[in-house]
């Protein structure tokens, strides 16, 4: 039984969905250095809106589950902004004046500008990684990197593998959880929380190790580690349209850096 | 005795032959040669065979039959040549598949004669497309991509799976996972075949599928093969040679498998493996299986200890919609009463067993659960199980998962078995001397587990694992014990076992519930409860089930016996 | 013996930092479980505590380098703090946690943390001292990465007062808790096909 979502696939052909893995991933870069490069709000506003026009026009992704998958960030984006605000240097700062004054506690402007820009950051984050990983699935990824960047396939092949058994993982975890229920164990307290923790972890640990095992020896029964030169079923060329995704990329970071504001 | 093999497995691959990215003409099924046998895996004092000696002609089929632990897998391991050279370990004698020595010859050479199949389809698909999955182990060969584009759809429909390239592996039953794999190793058109138990997961339908194709393969006799499987009833039919080896990995005979076969019953029988129905000429039968309804505890038998109504279980939608596992079962258990629980894969039994237990809370529908008092008669009214507290709960449901590793909550057996009862050790801490520390050794002895008392539970063998996972709810037996295919990959002595504790545990009037896809359980059920997309279409006795399985294709329910179109 | 037999004599030093297949799948299946819980965790278990706390939740970070120092204890190979991170890192990511791309950066540098460490004692010395240094490397790894990308508009006593929960929580969670963890799994017996000490 699978605890874990869905993963996010297009659901028809789009511009990115033909752009080879790596360089999304080039351009994804490109745009995160560029949101964490200032402390003004406006940087990461300007990326976030870029990001929204890629995302609608040429992901290919199914519009409607975006929301649903950034939901996890709210929170985040909510805690991060509120304490990078009232945590911020520039509240001791008496020469700035304060927008709020409660006793000991000052707000100025500044800090809730940078705070504002740490918030934006988070977004710019989220949804660039769905620019970079909804277009296509690991196997493409792992083809992309050997194929382009030359990484070392036997790890990248490897590690596409291993992710095989992440269903597996999840539903052993709820059984873990379930069995231990069932045989009466629901230690309280934070020491026995953290134990119990470690515990399940461990199985979990114990069996995926044991998954593995068997999952590489049937990879060497198929000539995995036979030091032959491994050949590529799918080839993956850079085209223009690599080219141009991380020309665009780098201009309109560069034009969200750049303007006045 | 070293190998010489490793140290040449490690040469640079730009030497020699691995460079030829054509692989050469397969020159037809090889013979397989072995002279005295033998392996040890570093770290085991005990051989995991030894003294192999067989030849096995060009073309044949090879059945290898032995109890669990007797070295079959590890046999099919060195038949690839991964034992000795992926996996460490000391080797003794000689093996040859036709011209090459196994263990001089480096593991990519003897990779591209040979095929190895393995038990779980799970852990050696290695792609997430079909199509890639074939290609992988072209890939590894160093195929040319115009060969590959050919080979690849050329291999799925050699196994009937044509028009699959694009589906995702996860996406496949069991049957179709098993087919996959076996066009996998088709692709690279090895001449020995290597099968090791490709059935083992498998519910009747798959099983059905994966038997009609080895039994093509067989008839074409274009590859030499070896199948090493538990289900005889279906395998024996397509061997043409039997190897016989015992629990120390001896070889017992080995011979054409009619004359073998009826002379070895008795080997077998005292082996504890699973004797074909065909040697013995009479019903597979389980020893220790009981006259329905003569176990349970006298007055409590017959009294409902669970009771779920309409229960609804959906599971939440992906791309291709809500899935409904479970549609509208009611199903009520009596104390003594031994369940079965059948059905094909993805039928809705684990679903069911999980939301018996109250670990997924249906969407409709109802679970009362009631506990028993220690003379077995149930106590305190209905509850629902998914409100309990963890102690509440433990005394009324307990189970058995599928993998019974993962249900394990100690470091060592003892306390495996002293840790069943979260309230025991609560007690124990609080009231100190009166209550006497439960007798967990002897209870680990009655399992014939005795000898590992202050092992690990994680270092107990599959069928060990299993029986140390009953025992854990002997101080204090649960009054619905669930059960998820408790026999899987065990042989014959291994389920007996199995089942005389089960038989054991419902002398306290305990309901027992056993999801499986054995039809041998079944005889030593009280009732078979049958699923087929979430719903019940059959409840009753075990005999009526046999005789009339509401499945089709009916397969080896019918009486264990293959129909005879995989037979030919 | 088997010259593969990883205890046997003839185990040459070039043999023992080869990654053989089981090394890489077993390092890659443990990230990826980690993966799993770290995306457990971002999505249901920090947002909460980062909010109800922020930045004390840095007191449990740790947990977010434990493949830095499990991984290397389990296969005592070369690179693999950085490849277990990495791992870990692009499996949360691929379940869609909120950091997003950015932790094939945060995870880089916590691996290459560890990672130093264990190349500093030549991959020969695995106790629980260096596994807890080793976590306090990825610590520092953690710090060097957040403090520029989460903490910059932080006024400066917080940004130390992070920086010495980071590596006080990654000693003691990820250092010696992932040493007692791998000693948990040793004793169950699944890692017999790995170099074994002790
Ligand atoms: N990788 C391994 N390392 C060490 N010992 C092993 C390994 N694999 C198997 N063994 C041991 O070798 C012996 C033979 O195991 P093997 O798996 O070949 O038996 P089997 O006949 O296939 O049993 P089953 O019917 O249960 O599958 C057993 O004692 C087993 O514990
Ligand atoms: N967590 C889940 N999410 C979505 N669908 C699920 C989940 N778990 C099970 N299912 C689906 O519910 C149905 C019933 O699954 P279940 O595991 O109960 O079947 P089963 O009868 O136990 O099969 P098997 O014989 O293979 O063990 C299947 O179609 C399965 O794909
Ligand atoms: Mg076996
Ligand atoms: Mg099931």
């Amino acid at each position: 039984m699978s605890l874990l979502p869905a993963p996010l696939a297009p659901i028809r052909p789009a511009f990115l969905t033909r752009v080879t893995p790596v360089a999304r991933l080039t351009a994804g870069m490109i745009w995160l250095v560029a949101a964490i490069l200032t402390l003004d709000p406006a940087v990461p506003a300007r990326l976030v809106v870029a990001a929204c026009v890629a995302l609608v026009l040429c992901s290919g992704l199914p519009l409607r589950r975006i929301p649903g998958r950034l939901a996890p960030l709210g929170l985040a984006i909510l805690s991060l902004t509120v304490f990078s605000i009232l945590l911020s240097g520039s509240n001791a700062d008496r020469s700035i004046a304060a927008i709020v004054e409660l006793g000991p506690m000052r707000i100025t402007g500044p800090a809730v500008s940078a705070g504002l820009a740490v918030g934006l950051r988070v977004v710019v984050i989220g949804l660039t990684t769905l620019l970079v990983f909804g277009p296509s699935d690991p196997t493409r990824l792992a083809d992309s990197l050997v194929q382009q960047w030359h990484a070392p396939d036997r790890f990248a092949y490897g590690t596409l593998a291993a992710l095989r058994v992440a269903p597996f993982m999840a539903g052993d975890w709820a059984t873990i959880a379930a069995a231990r229920r069932l045989r009466g164990i629901s230690p309280g307290g934070v020491t026995g929380r953290a134990r119990e923790f470690g515990d399940r972890l461990m199985v979990m640990l114990v069996s995926s190790i044991r998954r593995a095992e068997r999952l590489a020896l049937a990879m060497d029964a198929r000539g995995f580690d036979s030091g032959i030169r491994r050949t590529h079923f799918r080839e993956l060329r850079v085209g223009w349209r690599d080219l141009l995704t991380v020309a665009v990329a780098l201009a309109v970071a560069a034009a969200a850096l750049a303007l006045p504001r | 005795m070293t190998t010489a093999g490793p140290a040449l497995d490690r040469q640079p691959a730009d030497e020699g032959i691995g460079t030829s990215s054509e692989p050469r003409a397969p020159g037809g099924p090889p013979s397989v040669r072995a002279a005295g046998l033998g392996w040890t895996y570093s770290g085991r004092t005990r051989p995991a065979f030894q003294g192999l000696t067989f030849e096995l002609e060009p073309g044949r089929v090879l059945l290898v039959l032995g109890p669990s632990g007797s070295g079959k897998s590890t046999l099919a391991r060195a038949l690839a040549g991964l034992v000795p050279h992926v996996l460490p370990g000391s080797w003794r004698g000689h093996l040859r598949i036709g011209e090459m020595d196994v263990a001089a010859t480096p593991a990519r050479v003897l990779g591209e004669r040979v095929g190895l199949v393995f038990q779980d389809p799970d852990c050696q698909l290695v792609m997430a497309r079909v199509d890639d999955e074939v290609a992988f182990g072209l890939e590894n060969r160093g195929w040319p991509r115009e060969r590959m584009q050919a080979r690849v759809p050329e291999s799925l429909r050699q196994v009937g799976l044509a028009g699959f390239g694009r589906r995702g592996t996860a996406t496949l039953s069991g049957g179709e996972k098993q087919r996959l794999a076996i066009a996998d190793i088709l692709a690279a058109q090895p001449s020995l075949l290597v099968f090791d138990e490709p059935t083992a997961n498998l519910d009747p339908p798959g099983m059905y599928a994966t038997v009609e194709q080895l039994a093509a393969l067989a008839r074409r006799r274009e590859h030499t093969i070896v199948l090493v499987e538990h289900r005889l009833e279906a395998a024996l039919p397509l061997a043409d040679d039997v190897l016989l080896l015992d629990d120390e990995g001896r070889q017992l005979a080995f011979g054409p498998a009619g004359s073998v076969g009826r002379g070895a019953v008795a080997l077998l029988e005292r082996s504890g493996a699973w004797v074909p129905q065909a040697w013995r000429g009479a019903e597979p039968r389980l020893d220790a299986a009981p006259q329905p309804g003569t176990a349970g505890a006298g007055s409590s038998m017959g009294r409902v200890l669970l009771d779920a109504t309409d229960l609804q279980v959906d599971y939440p939608a992906d791309e291709e919609g809500s899935h409904r596992a479970l549609d509208g079962v009611s199903f009520r258990a009596l104390a003594g009463e031994r369940t079965a629980i059948v059905g094909p894969n993805g039928s809705g039994k684990s679903t069911l067993l999980f939301a018996l237990a109250g670990l997924r809370r249906p969407d409709r529908g109802s679970v009362r659960v009631r506990a028993l008092a220690a003379g077995g008669e149930p106590v305190e009214e209905m509850r629902d199980p998914s409100r309990l507290r963890a102690e509440e709960i433990a005394r009324r449901i307990g189970m058995v998962f599928q993998d019974p590793e993962l249900g394990f909550v100690a470091r060592t057996a003892r306390d495996e078995v002293l840790a069943t009862d979260g309230a025991t050790r609560a007690r124990g801490r609080r009231g100190g001397a009166d209550t006497p520390p439960p007798d967990s050794d002897g209870v680990l002895a009655r399992f014939g587990l005795g000898h590992l008392a202050g092992e690990s539970p994680f270092q107990l063998s599959q069928g060990e694992q299993r029986r140390l996972s009953l025992a854990g709810l002997v101080l204090r037996p649960p009054a619905v014990l669930l059960l998820d295919e408790p026999t899987f990959g065990l042989d014959r002595r291994g389920t007996e076992a199995v089942i005389r504790l089960l038989d054991e545990l419902r002398e306290t009037g305990q309901a027992q519930l056993l999801a499986t896809h054995d039809p041998r359980l079944l005889p030593a059920c009280d009732r078979v409860v049958a699923l087929d997309r979430g719903r019940i279409v059959f409840d009753g006795e075990p005999a009526r089930f046999l005789a009339e399985p509401p499945y089709s294709p009916p397969g080896p329910w019918r009486g264990g016996v293959v129909p005879t179109e995989a037979a030919r | 013996m088997s010259a593969l037999s990883a205890t046997g004599p003839s185990v040459g030093p070039s043999e023992s930092t080869r990654w053989r297949t089981v090394d890489i799948v077993v390092v890659a299946a443990i990230a990826v479980a980690f993966g799993v819980v770290f995306w457990f965790w971002d999505v249901y278990v920090w947002p909460w505590a980062s909010f109800l706390s922020s930045p004390g939740e840095y007191a449990i970070s740790g947990v977010w380098l434990l493949p830095a120092v499990v991984a290397p204890l389990v296969v005592r190979k070369p690179g693999a703090a950085i490849f277990a991170e990495m791992v870990a890192a692009i499996v949360s990511v691929l379940l869609g946690n909120q950091w997003g791309l950015d932790v094939l950066l945060s995870g880089f540098v916590q691996g290459a943390g560890a990672e130093l460490l264990f190349a500093f004692v030549l991959y020969r010395n695995f106790s629980p001292l260096v596994a807890a240094l080793a976590g306090a490397g990825a610590g520092v790894g953690e710090a060097l990465h957040d403090l520029p990308v989460y903490y910059s508009s932080f006024d400066v006593p917080y940004q130390v007062g992070i920086v010495v929960l980071d590596v006080v929580s990654a000693a003691v969670i990820a250092g010696v808790g992932g040493w007692l963890l791998v000693r948990a799994i040793r004793r169950t017996g699944a890692l017999q096909a790995f170099p074994a000490s002790e």
